[in-house]
């Protein structure tokens, strides 16, 4: 077996620590990233819903504000999201390179893609149950609570797995500025060096992880919905 | 004074060059343990009037004052505390699907000061209520449309509200579960005296549970009184329409105007419809027209119900009399409370197929 994998993975075998290493580099991205830009994506996600035509707390000025930044923050090229903030990274973390400088625009890219997300998910959510929630004297955020995100989780889950998804993708771009992480290796390390089978192990490491969240999540999913299950 | 007070109430909309008025200029007095219908076709701003109730929409103009107090001036506190107290049921039920039953009923004590004890002895006394024992731990989607809004009248009623509003509750359902819920509206109304107002374009869904009745045509009442009253004595074409869907007469004169025997009666014949209510229905009207005037008639078609516990008639019937003594059956029968009115087939004819 050991010579089996030394035969085809020559460089993998020499490389385990890195490999260790990498993981938990794209793990501590990953779900670091996740928790920041996740809640503050939630927030504005909900604020979208909220103040949105015919949302509860309907502010069309407010809301249009709030839908042309995360609309501007979705456009921006990640690969050149990391150039132009460096500066402000720099700010934060003190420095604009490594793996935890790397969450900073990892954040800020996933603020707005996972609030668009969090707005689709919740304004599927029947008007009519939030309208009798309201009738019910709920207040708004009683209802943004006890309705909009109850109601909403299994969308809410749903979105989440494709936001964790394209966030690992995002985090193997961030080893461009010497993030670290499974996406580094496979580039710097197995590209630039030809290290095929370096690439290969990484991407299989990558696809895991991918799959192991969706599963996860569409366990989650299920679990939780009511409404289309029998 | 009455419960429920609408005052002047106008609800405009304003959308970009539009301006649409949804509601005109109503008022209604709602007194405690009513069973208000408010009937009209869809658009006629019927939903838009009772959300003005408990401020899910506010109104452009007018005031909405309950038991005594100017709705108005309410804080938003104030006006959430009055929604927890006022029930409304909707026609799509509107449950929350990520609950289950016992939780939706649940939903409107949170943030109230009922106990826990006392929450969980409400919650099974509405599901004994509302005829739903053993689906306490179902969700929503396990539920038949009857089953559904039997758990929203449940929730409705979870902090013992003294008013409920029904929006099209039963215009989902089929013939048989409109009925049962109306039998459970019926029994919510009299034993437990709450005030219900009900919305509806259905006329049969107001006849068969409500003592006063409100029509509504483009944001106006056109017509309202009590059942009786309006039934017996409807003053607009828009009240009668509604109306004759409750009853027959309509599809009656129809059949009769394929008949060619009634289309082409003899000189002396005429058909009438013949309209009374209460102790007129005592009177034998056919032997008196045989025995005060010769007159021979004919019942050919007749319906007969109770409103409110008065019997209300609609006869069409065929009398075979010279044109001066049909003029003194009339004037007879008026002194009697009986409205005669003649049936033209042909003109019915002409009507219909402008309608169709």
């Amino acid at each position: 077996m050991s010579s089996f994998l030394t035969h085809y993975l020559p460089n993998v075998m020499t490389m385990i620590p890195d490999f260790e290493q990498a993981t938990i580099e794209t793990l501590y991205m990953t779900f670091v990233t996740a928790l920041i830009g996740g809640i503050i994506g939630l927030f504005i996600g909900v604020l979208l819903v909220l103040t949105g035509p015919e949302g509860i707390s309907e502010n069309i000025s407010f809301y249009t504000v709030l839908d042309k930044i995360v609309n501007f923050f979705r456009a921006i090229p990640f690969i050149i999201l990391l150039a132009v903030i460096a500066p402000f990274t720099r700010i934060i973390v003190g420095t604009a390179i490594g793996t935890t400088a790397c969450i900073v625009p990892l954040v800020i890219a996933v603020i707005p893609f996972y609030a668009r997300q969090v707005q689709n998910a919740l304004l599927d959510v029947d008007s009519g149950i939030v309208e009798s929630a309201q009738a019910m004297g709920s207040s708004t955020w009683g209802i943004v609570f006890r309705v909009y995100l109850k109601e909403g989780l299994p969308k809410i889950i749903r979105s989440s797995v494709v936001t964790l998804i394209s966030l690992i993708s995002l985090t193997a771009m961030a080893g461009t500025v010497a993030g670290g992480g499974l996406g580094n290796l496979a580039v710097m390390v197995g590209y630039q060096r030809y290290e095929n089978d370096v690439t290969f192990v990484s991407l299989i490491l990558i696809l895991i992880l991918v799959f192991v969240i969706q599963i996860i999540g569409d366990i989650l999913a299920r679990l939780t919905d009511h409404e289309n299950a029998k | 004074m009455a419960q429920i007070s609408l005052e002047h109430i106008d609800v405009t909309f304003k959308q970009k060059h539009q301006v649409s008025k949804a509601v005109q200029d109503v008022t209604l007095q709602i007194e405690k343990g009513d069973a208000y219908g408010i009937v009209g076709y869809s658009g006629a701003g019927k939903s838009t009037l009772v959300r003005v109730i408990n401020h899910l929409q506010k109104p452009s103009a007018g005031k909405v004052i309950i038991d005594n107090k100017d709705i108005d001036k309410f804080s938003h506190a104030q006006i959430r505390q009055l929604r927890k107290n006022i029930g409304f049921i909707f026609q799509h039920f509107n449950l929350m699907n990520a609950r289950t039953i016992e939780d939706n009923i649940l939903y409107p004590m949170v943030g109230t000061k009922t106990s826990n004890d006392e929450r969980k002895k409400r919650v099974q006394r509405l599901i004994n209520l509302v005829g739903l024992n053993g689906k306490e731990k179902f969700y929503p989607a396990q539920l038949s449309g009857g089953q559904k809004q039997r758990v929203a009248i449940a929730r409705a009623l979870a902090n013992n509200p003294q008013i409920l509003i029904s929006d099209e509750a039963t215009s989902a359902l089929d013939p048989k579960t409109t009925q049962a819920i109306l039998h459970l509206l019926k029994k919510i109304n009299k034993e437990l005296g709450v005030t219900i107002v009900l919305i509806t374009h259905e006329m049969d869904v107001v006849k068969s549970l409500c003592n006063k009745v409100a029509v509504m045509d483009t944001g106006k009442v056109v017509e309202k009184g009590s059942i009786l009253e309006v039934f017996s004595n409807p003053k607009t074409q828009l009240t009668k329409d509604f109306i004759d869907t409750t009853n027959n007469v309509k599809e009656a004169v129809d059949t009769l105007s394929a008949q060619e025997h009634f289309v082409e009666l003899s000189r002396n014949q005429q058909l009438f419809r013949l309209h009374y209510i209460g102790a007129s229905a005592e009177t034998p009207i056919i032997v008196d027209l045989y025995q005060k005037f010769g007159a021979v008639s004919n019942i050919v078609y007749g319906n007969i119900e109770f409103i409110s516990n008065v019997p209300l008639g609609n006869l069409i019937i065929e009398i075979d009399a010279e044109e001066s003594t049909i003029k003194e059956i009339k004037e007879y029968l008026a002194s009697k409370d009986v409205h005669l009115t003649n049936i033209n087939l042909d003109q019915e004819k002409i009507r219909n197929s402008k309608e169709g």
